[in-house]
């Protein structure tokens, strides 16, 4: 393939995808989302086509939340980035999956890819997240099956686990 | 331990939270083109031309197709289709017209999903516009540039004398009620891959449908392949609540390319097409003359309704008019009726069977008219409800309609004993006197409640497969795929407390046509009811193999042995020689002396007679805003009788998220109001976690259905059927105004008008307590 169009024109970039140094070749128009799904094999952010979708699509970006969607993969480089595909051993992380879990919270609704990180940004940044941060975080999604009340518990829970472990 | 009636967690509750998922795009298969879609701009037209040229010199594009590169192909009509109807099939392309905006007009085959855009941003198309229909009632008197009737079918239903029935009523009186369009929201977006294999000369698709094995047939058609050919795999289906997931254009295009390009074609749908593209729903406008008496009693209905059908009929374009007609009456014991519908073509996207089809949109009208004969009789709505009920002791009550083909005959019904469960659980007489008080503190605040029969568990047949292997694990194979529902842990539950099981042991398969053949299809909430009675029929069989070759082994009749925990002992004996299921099944392996020539292995069919019929009460309790009229639910709330309940939890998850949703489209839908002209908007407007009303379930558990071993009626759309009718009364009540909300969604707007006008009037309506009586 040759020819001047963009379509073409190929960026190489580097970053850590959960604690693992990644370099990919990406064009300027892929959005991180479809990089790490497409790029880096990691089907936990879910495929939405360029779309916000509820925050379905949130990672964290140098431990700031972002929708995966709506930057480009370009962006990305030099940073360190963590999904919902990271393996167990993040204390945070590990005490959000559990509670999720142990509220039902997880179902099969994606958006919970996106809440799950969401909630692991918000109790790093604060531990002591208190409950009108809870319903803040809520409505920084979407759930398409209304599992509202279950993620508001989850949430709860993984306050607390998560000040267990620390 | 048993396991019917207990929560067990669904299979795979935590995958989403590790990202374990493989969906349509989460599989990777070399050399795959991705397919793209350029869809018309122009809601009605002749096509003039196509012009491909400029888009298949771009380097990276394997094929560009239009109509004249497809031979004529169109979507079948799966249910309720005829010959007749072939006019209104859906092109995979369009070819002599476009009939709305968002129809493919071409396709685009790319080798990355990118030049694939860039391409079909570069194929000319040209429309000569024409001006577009778009009001159904209105349709048939328009001239219209298209060669066929706008109206593509009559649907009628009806039984008794309606002329006698409005004789000898005491009042008769026409009302009219409409539903709004609506659609389905997909996350992730729909998705389809084919992948023709040369060396087996077998086509494989990816995708999760509702009717698996009708879709293959539709395939093979399609492609002029035997059904050998076609193999149909599950992906990961989730997010699908609300969409009925049919065979698509999209789907047949990915399979026609990927058999003629001989490379894995896929498609992975744009949000920005989603709405424009994608099925539609609702949109129905009813006018309806009743007939009653001074005392409530209700005579007969006799309705006219419109559909706003979209540009052609869907595969499954024709349930939601079907279901409309027949579950009117809902549970109310008519003299006569009569239902006439016109399913009108429109120059909007196709509507098609979402969560509820045809039954939301009934059970608003049908209440809506509760409400106008308990005005009419000043009574309240309470009493004619519970004057109408079909009496218990009718019961099995022939309705004297057919639903889809199958007769409406409610199998338990006692909505009156449920009423008051409602009332005590929900303490609807605390939140009724709050409302009240608030009412009288200038606020509005609102309570309303509806009722409803769901139609459940149609057929006409199901299978399922048990094996067990030499280890001893169990293995269900079913025709139905997994939504995200749930019920896969449903079947094994069933299965584990019948062949004497444990859970751990059993793995459940579905969906997928290399296992297995058959017809299920996951449709009217009814998955558990037929293909869980197909699982309950094959564990029957095997725990009788099981027993029958442990009495051989053993050296013990078979009736004195018992299974548990998988593991086979006399059944009054504490101690004592056991043997496990796996010795069994390797005992029982084809060619050795125990054998049948099959192993431990067992079917089940199921073929289903009549439909069973949950019913329920919807209970919905609203806030006005004063000022901007926003209406918040602050309770949405469904006591529901569904039988028997294999899985409590699963049940609940899915009539609250039945309930929210409903909610939302009760009072947000965006398609609303959308003239049709140009493309859909962009998003769909939900309610969020800030719009969430307090949910809550009562399973009443009271009438277990004589249909089925198992006495399970199925729970599906029995959250979101009633709430859009219980959200409306509750609007009324909140401006102590009956019949006041004659649309749904309930418009902010048309409150706001109301309230100025009234505030025009000055005079501030002063509350009787019985006025806040008559409105429940």
């Amino acid at each position: 393939m040759s020819g001047s169009r963009p379509v073409e024109r190929k960026i190489r970039m580097s970053f850590e995808v959960n604690g693992e140094a990644l370099t990919i070749v990406v064009e300027p128009r892929t959005t991180l989302a479809d990089a790490l799904r497409e790029a880096c094999g990691l089907a936990g952010t879910p495929h939405t086509g360029g779309g916000e979708c509820g925050g379905s699509t949130t990672v964290l970006v140098d431990g700031e939340p972002v929708f995966a969607s709506l930057m480009f993969a370009v962006q990305a480089h030099g940073t360190s980035v963590r999904t919902v595909d990271a393996p167990a051993g993040d204390r945070v992380l590990d005490a959000v999956r559990s509670a999720f879990k142990e509220h039902g919270a997880s179902r099969s609704d994606p958006s919970m890819a996106g809440y799950v990180m969401q909630s692991v940004g918000a109790l790093e940044r604060n531990p002591d997240l208190d409950d009108e941060g809870v319903e803040d975080l809520l409505a920084g999604g979407f759930s398409h099956e209304g599992q509202y009340d279950s993620v508001a518990a989850a949430i709860r829970t993984a306050r607390t686990l998560a000040k267990r472990a620390a | 331990m048993k396991n019917l009636g207990r929560s067990v967690p669904r299979y795979g509750a935590d995958r989403r939270l590790r990202g374990d998922v493989r969906t349509v795009a989460d599989i990777a298969l070399p050399r795959c083109l991705d397919m793209r879609l350029v869809r018309s701009a122009t809601p009605f037209g002749r096509l003039v031309s196509v012009d491909c040229a400029e888009a298949r010199a771009l380097p990276g594009v394997a094929a560009v197709w239009s109509s004249a590169q497809l031979a004529a192909s169109a979507l079948p009509i799966r249910v309720l289709g005829s010959g007749a109807l072939d006019p209104y099939r859906q092109p995979l392309l369009a070819g002599d017209m476009v009939r709305y905006a968002g129809e493919p007009v071409a396709a685009v085959f790319a080798e990355t999903a990118a030049i694939a855009e860039d391409a079909a941003e570069l194929v000319a198309v040209e429309v000569e516009a024409d001006t577009p229909v778009l009001d159904p009632v209105a349709a048939a008197s328009v001239l219209s540039g298209d060669l066929r009737a706008t109206e593509a079918t009559t649907i009628r239903k009806s039984f008794g004398d309606i002329h006698l029935a409005v004789h000898n009523a005491d009042k008769v009186v026409e009302r009219r009620f409409s539903v709004g369009r609506d659609a389905p929201s997909f996350l992730p977006q729909r998705a389809s891959l084919a992948c023709w294999c040369q060396a087996r000369e077998v086509l494989t698709i990816w995708a999760g449908w509702r009717a698996v094995e009708e879709t293959r047939v539709a395939v093979s058609d399609a492609l002029g392949l035997p059904l050998s050919a076609v193999e149909i795999r599950a992906p990961d289906i989730d997010g699908r609540y609300g969409a009925g997931a049919e065979l698509s254009a999209e789907d047949l295009l990915c399979a026609h390319a990927a058999f003629a390009l001989r490379r894995p074609v896929r498609w992975l749908e744009d949000p920005a097409e989603q709405i424009s593209a994608g099925p539609h729903a609702r949109g129905i406008e009813a006018v309806a003359r009743i007939a009653f008496c001074e005392d409530g009693q209700f005579l007969a209905m006799d309705v006219e309704f419109w559909c706003d059908q979209g540009a052609y009929v869907l595969p499954d374009g024709l349930i939601a008019p079907d279901l409309f007609a027949a579950m009117l009456p809902g549970p109310y014991a008519l003299e006569a009726y009569r239902a006439v519908g016109h399913v009108r073509m429109t120059n909007k996207p196709p509507t098609s069977a979402v969560r509820g089809a045809g039954r939301v949109e009934a059970a608003f009208v049908r209440e809506r008219l509760m409400d106008t004969i308990a005005h009419e009789c000043s009574l309240s709505v309470d009493a004619v409800r519970r004057r109408n009920f079909v009496a218990a002791d009718a019961v099995p009550a022939d309705r004297h309609v057919d639903a889809l083909k199958s007769r409406v005959s409610l199998d338990g019904l006692r909505l009156g004993e449920l009423m008051d469960m409602a009332e005590k659980r929900f303490a609807l007489d605390v939140v009724r006197r709050r409302a009240h008080d608030r009412r009288v503190r200038g606020l509005l605040s609102g309570l309303g409640t509806a009722v409803f029969v769901e139609p459940s568990g149609l057929g006409p047949v199901d299978r399922a497969h048990l094996s067990v292997d030499h280890k001893g694990n169990l293995e269900i194979i079913t025709t139905a795929a997994d939504w995200g529902q749930g019920t896969f842990v449903a079947f094994a539950q069933i299965a584990a407390d019948i062949v004497g099981i444990e859970m751990e042991r059993i793995r459940v398969r579905g969906g997928d046509t290399c296992r297995i053949a058959g017809r299920g299809a996951t449709l009217l909430s009814g998955r558990t009811v037929v293909t869980g009675t197909a699982v309950q029929n094959a564990a029957e069989v095997l725990r009788e193999k099981i027993l029958a070759g442990a009495a051989v082994m053993m050296g013990v009749p078979a009736e004195r042995l018992a299974i548990r925990a998988g593991r086979i002992r006399e059944a009054d004996k504490h101690f004592g020689k056991q043997i496990d299921v796996g010795e069994v099944a390797r005992a029982l392996t084809p060619g050795l002396p125990l054998s049948d020539g099959t192993g431990l292995y067992a079917e089940g069919t199921n073929e289903v007679g009549a439909m069973t019929y949950p019913y329920g009460v919807a209970v919905a309790a609203v806030e006005i805003d004063p000022h901007t009229a926003f209406v918040k639910v602050t309770r949405a709330s469904v006591a529901y009788d569904a039988g028997n309940v294999i899985n409590p939890q699963l049940a609940e998850d899915q009539l609250v998220s039945g309930l929210v949703q409903g909610a939302s489209a009760a009072l947000y839908s965006m398609l609303d109001g959308w003239d049709g002209s140009g493309s859909a908007p962009f998003t769909l407007r939900c309610a969020g976690a800030a719009e969430r009303p307090a949910t809550e379930v009562l399973l009443a558990e009271e009438t277990p259905t004589p249909l089925n071993p198992l006495g399970i009626k199925g729970v599906g759309a029995g959250g979101i059927v009633g709430i859009g009718a219980a959200i409306a009364q509750a609007v009324d009540d909140a401006l102590q105004t009956p019949g006041f909300v004659e649309h749904l969604p309930v418009s902010s707007a048309a409150i706001r008008a109301h309230l100025r006008e009234r505030a025009q009037q000055k005079h501030a309506p002063v509350e009787e307590p019985r006025d806040a009586e008559l409105m429940i």
